[in-house]
C-alpha cells in the first residue's frame, strides 16, 4: 500500500547575503494513513521548515528547491496555487505552537471555524455556525453555542489551542501536521491536549505528523520517529526500536542528556559537548562530527546516508535507519571523551 | 553536590525513595506562625510573604479596585549550601517569589530574612550591603544582557557597584570569572551577540559570581536553551555551588530538571505553596493531589514507561489570582475534593519528616489510600 505522504530528497535553502542556509537538505521519509510520526530535533534542525514545505508555505527567501512531496500520489510541488489552496486545510491541516499569534484576533471564533468550512465544503454561513458549535464542543470547550461568538482573546492558552485543533479537523483532513503544539502551554494543559489529539485521532483516522523537540512528548504519542539535525535526518524508527537501541550517537547523546523525572537522582548529567552546528559554515562530512562521541575519521569528510540496521524490537521486524558511519550501541566508551568546556 | 553540606537534615537522600520516619528536628516548627527557625544553617528564611500587585482604575482619580494575588501567604526556609527547587505553571507565583525575595519589587506583606537579619524594609546603602551577597541568574540570556556592552563591562558591573577593586583587578577577576563558567579568558572584548544562547547564559552566570554571593535566585535558567545545552548548563551550576560554597533557589517548569538538582523541592499553586519536601519524597510519595497530577503530566522519554503510567487529566484551567477561590485554591480542579475543602482552608503543615502539605487528606494522598486514577 502505497504510504499517505511520501516526501523524497527535499531540498529547502534560505538565500541570505552571508550565503545559502540549507535548512533541510536531501530530507525523505513517508507517512502512512492513520498513524503518529514524531519528528524531533533541536531549534534550526529543520523540522518546521521541512512542515512547512510540505504545505508549500515557506516565504521569501526560503525556497523549496529540489525533491517531491506525494501526497496521495500527487506531487503537491507540482501543483498550482488554486490546487494548493484546496489542499491546505482540507486535505492537510496545521495546527502552530503559539495559538495566540496563529488565530485572528478581530474576528470571534466562530467566523474562523466557519472558514474553512465555506471555502473547501461548501457549507452556508449558518450551516457552518452550527457546524463550528459541534467542532468547538469535540474539543471539549464548556458553552460551545456561546463561546463560539467569543474571540480569541477571551480564551485562556489552552483553549485557545483547542480551538486550533477544531480548526484543523474541520475539514476531517487526511493528515494534520502539529507544529510544537504544547510547547507554549503548561504541563497539565499539555497533557489535556495530548490526551485530546489521541482520542480525536482514534476517532477520525487522521494521520498525524507530530513536531517537537520533547521526547518525552514523542514517546508517548509517537508511531515512528525522525530525529532530525542541521537539516538532515540522522536517525529514524519506530517509538519502541529509537528508545530501546538508539544507534546515532546524537540520539544516544540527547536521551543521555535530559534527567529523567522517574528516577531518582544518579548522578552528573553527561552533556553533548559543543552547540549545534552555524547552517551558513556546516562541516563537510557529517554535521555532527565535533560533538560526537564516536566519530570515525571518514565522518570529517563524507556525509553518511541514512543506512538500514537491525532491530531489536518487534522481532528484529521494526525498521530502523541511521546516517552514521559508525556501529556503536548506548553504553559503549567513547572514542572521543565529552570536555565539558564550550 | 552540595548534600555533603546538609549535614543530612534532607532526610531521605536516595536511598530510601520511602518518606522518612526519622525525627527531622530541623523542621518539626510549624511553618505557618511567624517564629524564626534559630537554626544557623538556614539562609534565607521567608514568612508569610505576600506579593499583591494592584489594579487600578480610573484615569486622573485613580481608585484599587482588587488586586492580582501573584504570592499570598507563602513561608519557607532556604538551607545553607542547598538547592531549593521552586516549581509550578505559569502564573502560580514562582518567579515573583524570587524577585521579591532579592528586593526587586516590595512586598506586600510578611518577613524575609537573610542571615537572620531581617531584610524585609531595609533601603539605600545597607540594602545595598546585603544585595552584594543574593543575585539573581535570568531566564532570557538574550533580554538580560545589555547588547551595546561589552561582556567585561557586563561581568564587571557588580564590582563596580560595590566598589569592589581597581580596574586592573577587576578586569583580572572578569578573566578568572570566565575561565571559571568555561568561557575562554579572552573574550571580555567581544559583545553579546558574538555568543551562542548557551554561552550567553554562562556570560549572566558569570555576573551573577562577581561580587562573590552567597545565595543566588536562578529563575528558569535552562528553559530558553536547547536540550543538548541545558545539561551543560545545569552541570556547571552545580560544579559552582559545591566550589563555592553557593545556596540556590532554582526556580523552574521542568520537573524533571528540578528533580535532578533540588535537594528540597516547594511545589506553588495559584500564590501558595502547596507541598514542600526533599526531592525524592515529593517525586515519590507526594502528598498533595495537585503535585500528583502535576508529576503524571509529565512525559516520560521512555515509551515502554509511558504505557504504563496513568495520567492524572486535571479538568479546567487555573483560577485567576485576582480572584482565587475560596478555602482550598485547588478544590474548583481536585479529583478528590470534598465538602470541607470548600470550607476550610487546609493548613501547610508538617506530615512527618520535613514533609509538607497543604491538603486535608495530605496522609492519605501520601500513603496512596486515596487513589487518583
Amino acid at each position: 500500500m502505497a504510504p499517505l505522504l511520501e516526501v523524497r530528497n527535499l531540498k529547502t535553502q534560505f538565500k541570505s547575503k552571508d550565503g545559502v542556509v540549507k535548512a533541510v537538505d536531501d530530507v525523505s521519509f513517508y507517512i502512512d494513513k492513520g498513524e503518529t510520526l514524531g519528528v524531533v530535533g533541536e531549534s534550526g534542525s529543520g523540522k518546521s521548515v521541512t512542515a512547512m514545505s510540505i504545505l508549500r508555505l515557506v516565504q521569501a527567501p526560503g525556497k523549496v528547491v529540489d525533491g517531491q512531496i506525494l501526497f496521495e500520489g500527487r506531487d503537491l510541488l507540482k501543483l498550482d496555487d488554486k490546487d494548493m489552496r484546496k489542499v491546505r486545510g482540507k486535505e492537510i491541516a496545521m495546527i502552530f505552537q503559539d495559538p495566540m499569534t496563529s488565530l485572528n484576533p478581530v474576528l470571534t471564533v466562530g467566523r474562523q471555524l466557519s472558514e474553512p468550512l465555506i471555502t473547501h465544503l461548501g457549507l452556508t454561513k449558518t450551516q457552518a455556525l452550527k457546524e463550528s458549535v459541534d467542532l468547538l464542543k469535540m474539543v471539549g470547550i464548556p458553552n460551545a453555542a456561546e463561546r463560539v461568538h467569543s474571540f480569541p482573546h477571551h480564551f485562556s492558552g489552552g483553549m485557545r489551542q483547542r480551538v486550533m485543533i477544531a480548526m484543523a479537523l474541520a475539514c476531517r483532513p487526511k493528515l494534520i501536521i502539529a507544529d510544537e503544539p504544547t510547547t507554549a502551554l503548561d504541563v497539565t494543559i499539555q497533557a489535556q491536549i495530548l490526551e485530546l489529539l489521541e482520542k480525536l485521532q482514534a476517532e477520525t483516522g487522521t494521520a498525524v505528523m507530530l513536531i517537537t523537540h520533547a521526547l518525552g512528548v514523542v514517546a508517548g504519542m509517537a508511531d515512528r520517529i525522525n530525529v532530525m539535525y542541521a537539516g538532515h535526518i540522522v536517525e529514524t524508527a519506530t517509538s519502541d526500536e529509537l528508545f530501546d537501541n538508539p544507534r546515532h550517537p546524537y540520539t544516544m547523546g540527547l536521551l543521555k542528556s535530559i534527567p529523567r523525572l522517574d528516577e531518582s537522582r544518579r548522578g552528573r548529567l553527561q552533556p553533548i559537548k559543543g552547540s549545534p552546528p552555524d547552517l551558513l559554515d556546516l562541516p563537510k562530512g557529517c554535521p555532527f562530527v565535533s560533538r560526537c562521541e564516536y566519530a570515525l575519521p571518514q565522518a570529517e569528510i563524507i556525509l553518511p546516508q541514512l543506512r538500514q540496521v537491525p532491530s531489536v524490537t518487534d522481532g528484529g521486524r521494526s525498521e530502523h535507519w541511521i546516517a552514521c558511519h559508525s556501529e556503536v550501541k548506548m553504553g559503549d566508551p567513547p572514542v572521543h571523551p565529552a570536555q565539558e568546556v564550550a | 553536590m552540595s548534600e555533603q553540606n546538609l549535614n543530612g537534615s534532607s532526610g531521605t537522600n536516595g536511598a530510601k525513595p520511602k518518606r522518612s520516619i526519622e525525627v527531622n528536628r530541623h523542621a518539626t516548627t510549624q511553618m505557618d506562625d511567624m517564629a524564626l527557625s534559630t537554626d544557623p544553617n538556614v539562609l534565607m528564611s521567608v514568612r508569610d510573604l505576600q506579593q499583591h500587585f494592584p489594579i487600578n482604575q480610573g484615569i486622573i482619580f485613580q481608585k484599587q479596585v482588587g488586586a492580582v494575588r501573584a504570592v499570598d501567604g507563602i513561608s519557607f526556609d532556604v538551607r545553607k549550601g542547598e538547592t531549593l527547587g521552586l516549581v509550578g505553571e505559569s502564573g502560580c507565583g514562582k518567579s515573583t517569589t524570587g524577585r521579591t525575595i532579592l528586593h526587586l519589587s516590595k512586598p506586600t506583606g510578611g518577613k524575609i530574612y537573610f542571615q537572620g537579619q531581617d531584610i524585609t524594609n531595609i533601603k539605600g546603602q545597607e540594602l545595598k550591603k546585603v544585595r552584594r551577597h543574593m543575585t539573581m541568574i535570568f531566564q532570557d540570556p538574550y533580554a538580560s544582557l545589555n547588547p551595546r556592552l561589552t561582556v567585561q563591562n557586563i561581568v564587571s558591573e557588580p564590582l563596580v557597584i560595590h566598589g569592589i577593586g581597581t580596574p586592573k583587578e577587576r578586569s583580572e577577576k572578569v578573566q578568572e570569572l570566565l575561565e571559571l563558567v568555561g568561557l575562554s579568558r579572552h573574550y571580555g572584548s567581544r559583545y553579546p551577540h558574538e555568543f551562542s544562547g548557551g554561552q550567553r547564559q554562562r556570560v549572566g552566570i558569570a555576573r551573577a559570581l562577581a561580587a562573590s554571593p552567597s545565595f543566588i535566585v536562578a529563575d528558569e535558567p535552562v528553559s530558553a536553551l536547547d536540550v543538548s545545552i541545558q545539561a551543560q548548563v545545569v552541570n556547571l551550576m552545580e560544579d559552582l555551588q559545591s566550589r563555592l560554597n553557593l545556596t540556590y533557589l532554582f526556580v523552574a517548569h521542568d520537573l524533571s530538571v528540578v528533580r535532578h538538582i533540588s535537594n528540597r523541592v516547594a511545589v506553588m499553586y495559584l500564590g501558595k505553596i502547596v507541598e514542600l519536601a526533599d526531592r525524592d519524597t515529593i517525586y515519590t510519595t507526594p502528598g498533595h493531589p495537585y503535585t500528583r497530577a502535576l508529576l503524571s503530566a509529565v512525559p516520560i522519554p521512555d515509551p515502554k514507561a509511558e504505557k504504563q503510567r496513568k495520567r492524572i487529566i486535571l479538568a479546567g484551567d487555573v483560577p485567576s489570582p485576582i480572584n482565587p477561590p475560596p478555602a482550598c485554591r485547588f478544590h474548583t480542579r481536585c479529583p478528590l475534593v470534598q465538602q470541607i475543602c470548600r470550607e476550610q482552608t487546609p493548613e501547610f503543615r508538617d506530615i512527618g519528616g520535613g514533609h509538607f502539605a497543604a491538603c486535608h487528606f495530605a496522609e492519605d494522598v501520601a500513603d496512596g489510600k486515596l487513589a487518583m486514577v
